[in-house]
Formats: structure tokens, C-alpha cells, sequence
């Protein structure tokens, strides 16, 4: 696919380079990472932003490729709005908008969890580059989003369980919630006393009657 | 070209049998600064343009790649990274001074196995029919006496389905930015030149070169004449720069 980048090309190349060059110099810090990363050598990962239009394609192996324009075939690729994608990083618990749907993944989602849980291993230093293209204050807003993005695999592991319980509880209501069976349990409890109430009140009636 | 026999020199108009030569006295002289001056010049930018050409390059892993006008070797350097030692890169310039400061620049790099140079003139490159998967041609394309010839020579050489890079400075598309363009050319760059390169007549001979230079649409057309197909470009620093790039048809 032939992405045609909206920014101007210097620019959109200027932050993918100072990313690039932020990621590929914590890689070396994290051995079992880099060699991780090196076993997905030339596949694709691409994150795709619609409003405003920007897009990364992040070619994988021990060094990271950051492109702006891609055209052969990607492994996997993710869609969202900028809302969409800050939400998801600012949220609390990020994994409710992946649930949501509000991003869309296309292709091997495996290999985008993989890559994402792989960068959430390594630290890196965002705002240090990316200070040095688009000054200070920009450069601390935006570091600290692509910090709260790739940290996600971190937050999404400890919280997607939850997350799902509450899901196919609360959302999808697939399976009644465990309060509800309590109270489903009580009511087969009260039921079942009832009738044995009952049943004791019969056995009486019928002994008083042959009696 | 505005007569039979005549061609431009920045805004002077000189024997086309000429033009080579004086062009060759700009390189000569500007070749051991060359690469500070870009980074003055440009601010660095120099670096994102290229780095932008080599993502729309396409070029990979044994791919056989040309970098005529290379110069210094900011191109042909990545290229040799990308395509490894079983592909094979190119360094052509016509100017031998411009030539070895690349060769040497590339060799004290460690850079030398997929990699050539060649002495090439790029109206008649010595090269095979479809020897190439790629041509790129960084800031070259304005100093060639005849464009067109030297557009059908790359076609040549390219193998069918290769790309053809033409980067090169082109008309910025706001007007603000075009006259602070204009004042920045022509007042600080030969400025520059004097100060760094000791040399203001090749930097005032580069600002008018550049708006000699055939604009996006024009240079578009030139490569369709050629005989390209796909051609497209990409304005870059609002439009300071454009990247042209046409495919040779199967």
C-alpha cells in the first residue's frame, strides 16, 4: 500500500528519525529484547493515525526501522483516530478501549501484542530526540504519550483478565455476573425451603387427616 | 535550453560546450567543504531529505542500485547498508574532486565491499541496458547541460520496473516562504560560501542554478517525455525540495 504522508514529508521524517534513533539506542540495554525483536527481521508492523492523517510503519528486527512511507505488504496494522489512541493511552486501563473496538486492528494482531508487550520491556528516553526537532514543550507532551502507548502491553497484562471478566459480564452479558447467581443461588435456597416447608406441611395435613 | 548551442549557467547564459566545465570549476572548488556547507546551508535538513528518498526508494536486500551525482556518499552509503555485500552501489559523479571526497569519505566509514565509484557523466553513463533496480540523483540533476539526454541515459540504464530518484531543490508553494527563500539564497548562502568554502561565486552560482531548475510539474513532464511512467513527486519543506520519482515500463 502506498501511504501518502499528509504532513510534509521533512517533518513527518524528522520525528520517525528522532523515534528511530530513541528506540534503537535503548535496544542494546534490554539483550533479550533486541534479540527477540531480531527473530521478527523484516516483518511489519504499521500504526496508522486518521485525523490528522499520519502513519509509521515499524520494520522489525535487532535494529528498528521507523519509515513514513512503506509500499510492500504489512504484517499487521493498527487504525485509529488521535483521539482514539490518546484516549486508549491516558485511559486508566487501557485494555477498555481495545474491548471497545474504538481501535482497529487488521492482520496478525499477535505479531502487533508481541511488538507492543516487546517495546513495553525497554525504557526509552522519548522526549530527549524528539526535544531536539520540536523544541521542549512539544517534546515532553509527546514522549510522554508514546511513554503511556508503549507501556500499554505492561498495563493491558495485569488488567486485560479483569477486563474481560467485566466484559462478558457487564457489556456483552454472556454469563450472569457472580452477585447475580448469589442471588439466583438465595432464591433456589428460599425456593428449595419453601418447598420443603411446604412438603412438611402437606406430610402434617395428611397425618392429621388419617389421625 | 533557450537557443541551439546555448544553455544556462545560474542566470548567465553560456556555450553548451561550456557549462560542463564551469560547472566542474563550482565542484572543484566547493568539494573538501561540501558537506558542511549542506549542514549550514540547510540546517541539517539535507539529512531528512535523503533519509525520505531512501524510504521511497524501495531498494532492498542484492538490489543494484546508482547514485549518480553522489558526491560526498550520503546516499550511496545507506544504499550499501540496505542492499548488503551480495547487492551491489554505484558512487558516479562527473567531478573527480567531488568523487574522492565521497570515495574517501565512504572508505574512512569502513564502507567497501557492495560499493563502486565511477567517473560518469550522466547525459552518457557507462553502464549496460537494464543494469539498475535504482537511480537516485541528490542535487545533481540542475548542474547537467542537458537534462533530457541525461533522463533518457538513467532510463536506459534502469532495469524495467526500476525506480528513478530525482531530488532536487524545485518552487516552494507558499509565496511568504518563496521571498524569505529568495532573501535567504541570495543575501546569506554566498555569504556563507565566502565565509566556510572561500568561495561566494559558487554559492551565488548554486541560489540561481536552483531557480533555473524546472519546477514539480515541469520536471514531471521532462520524465514522462523520457519515456518514465508513474511519474509523481513530493513537495518537501514546502516544496524548497521536491522528490520526482518515474518508473522504467516493463
Amino acid at each position: 500500500m502506498v501511504d501518502r504522508p499528509k504532513v510534509d514529508p521533512t517533518l513527518h521524517v524528522a520525528l520517525l528519525g528522532a523515534a528511530e534513533e530513541a528506540i534503537n539506542r535503548a535496544l542494546p540495554y534490554a539483550p533479550q529484547t533486541q534479540a527477540a525483536l531480531a527473530k521478527l527481521e523484516g516483518q511489519s508492523v504499521q500504526i496508522f493515525v486518521t485525523e490528522p492523517q499520519f502513519s509509521v510503519t515499524i520494520v522489525l528486527g535487532g535494529i528498528l526501522q521507523l519509515r513514513s512511507v512503506y509500499e510492500d505488504k504489512v504484517g499487521a496494522s493498527i487504525e485509529g483516530t488521535l483521539r482514539e489512541y490518546l484516549t486508549a493511552a491516558a485511559a486508566d486501563d487501557p485494555a477498555i478501549a481495545l474491548i471497545n473496538g474504538n481501535l482497529r486492528i487488521r492482520g496478525d494482531s499477535r505479531l502487533m501484542q508481541k511488538l507492543q508487550s516487546l517495546l513495553s520491556e525497554l525504557d526509552i528516553d522519548w522526549e530527549a530526540p524528539i526535544a531536539a526537532v520540536v523544541g521542549d514543550v512539544a517534546g515532553h507532551q509527546i514522549g510522554k504519550t508514546l511513554r503511556s502507548l508503549f507501556n500499554w502491553g505492561k498495563q493491558s497484562r495485569s488488567s486485560l483478565e479483569r477486563q474481560l471478566s467485566e466484559f462478558i459480564l457487564e457489556e456483552a452479558r454472556f454469563s450472569p455476573s457472580k452477585l447475580e447467581l448469589e442471588d439466583f443461588y438465595r432464591d433456589i435456597r428460599k425456593l428449595q425451603q419453601s418447598i420443603d416447608r411446604t412438603e412438611a406441611k402437606l406430610k402434617r395435613l395428611a397425618r392429621q387427616r388419617a389421625g | 535550453m533557450s537557443e541551439q548551442g546555448k544553455t544556462h549557467f545560474g542566470y548567465q547564459e553560456v556555450d553548451v560546450d561550456d557549462k560542463a566545465g564551469l560547472v566542474a570549476g563550482v565542484f572543484h572548488s566547493v568539494a573538501s567543504r561540501y558537506d558542511l556547507m549542506n549542514d549550514l546551508m540547510s540546517g541539517g535538513i539535507h539529512r531528512l531529505w535523503k533519509r525520505f528518498t531512501i524510504e521511497l526508494s524501495g531498494v532492498r536486500k542484492g538490489h543494484s542500485v546508482l547514485d549518480i551525482a553522489g558526491g560526498t556518499g550520503d546516499l550511496a552509503g545507506k544504499f550499501a547498508d540496505i542492499v548488503g555485500p551480495e547487492g551491489c552501489v554505484v558512487l558516479a559523479d562527473i567531478n573527480e574532486s567531488m568523487l574522492s571526497v565521497g570515495r574517501d569519505k565512504l572508505l574512512d566509514q569502513g564502507k567497501v565491499e557492495p560499493l563502486s565509484y565511477a567517473q560518469a557523466d550522466a547525459q552518457f553513463l557507462p553502464f549496460a541496458d537494464n543494469s539498475f533496480d535504482c537511480i537516485t540523483i541528490a542535487f545533481g540533476l540542475r548542474n547537467v547541460t542537458d537534462k533530457n539526454l541525461a533522463l533518457r541515459s538513467m532510463l536506459r540504464v534502469l532495469k524495467p520496473g526500476g525506480r528513478l530518484l530525482v531530488l532536487e531543490f524545485s518552487k516552494p508553494t507558499n509565496d511568504m516562504l518563496s521571498k524569505a527563500y529568495d532573501a535567504y539564497s541570495f543575501n546569506v548562502l554566498p555569504k556563507l560560501g565566502q565565509l566556510i568554502a572561500g568561495d561566494s561565486d559558487s554559492y551565488q552560482y548554486l541560489a540561481e542554478s536552483i531557480r533555473m531548475h524546472p519546477d514539480q510539474e515541469t520536471l514531471k513532464e521532462m520524465m514522462l517525455d523520457a519515456g518514465f511512467e508513474q511519474c509523481e513527486f513530493f513537495n518537501m519543506t514546502g516544496g524548497i525540495v521536491a522528490l520526482h520519482r518515474g518508473l522504467k515500463p516493463w
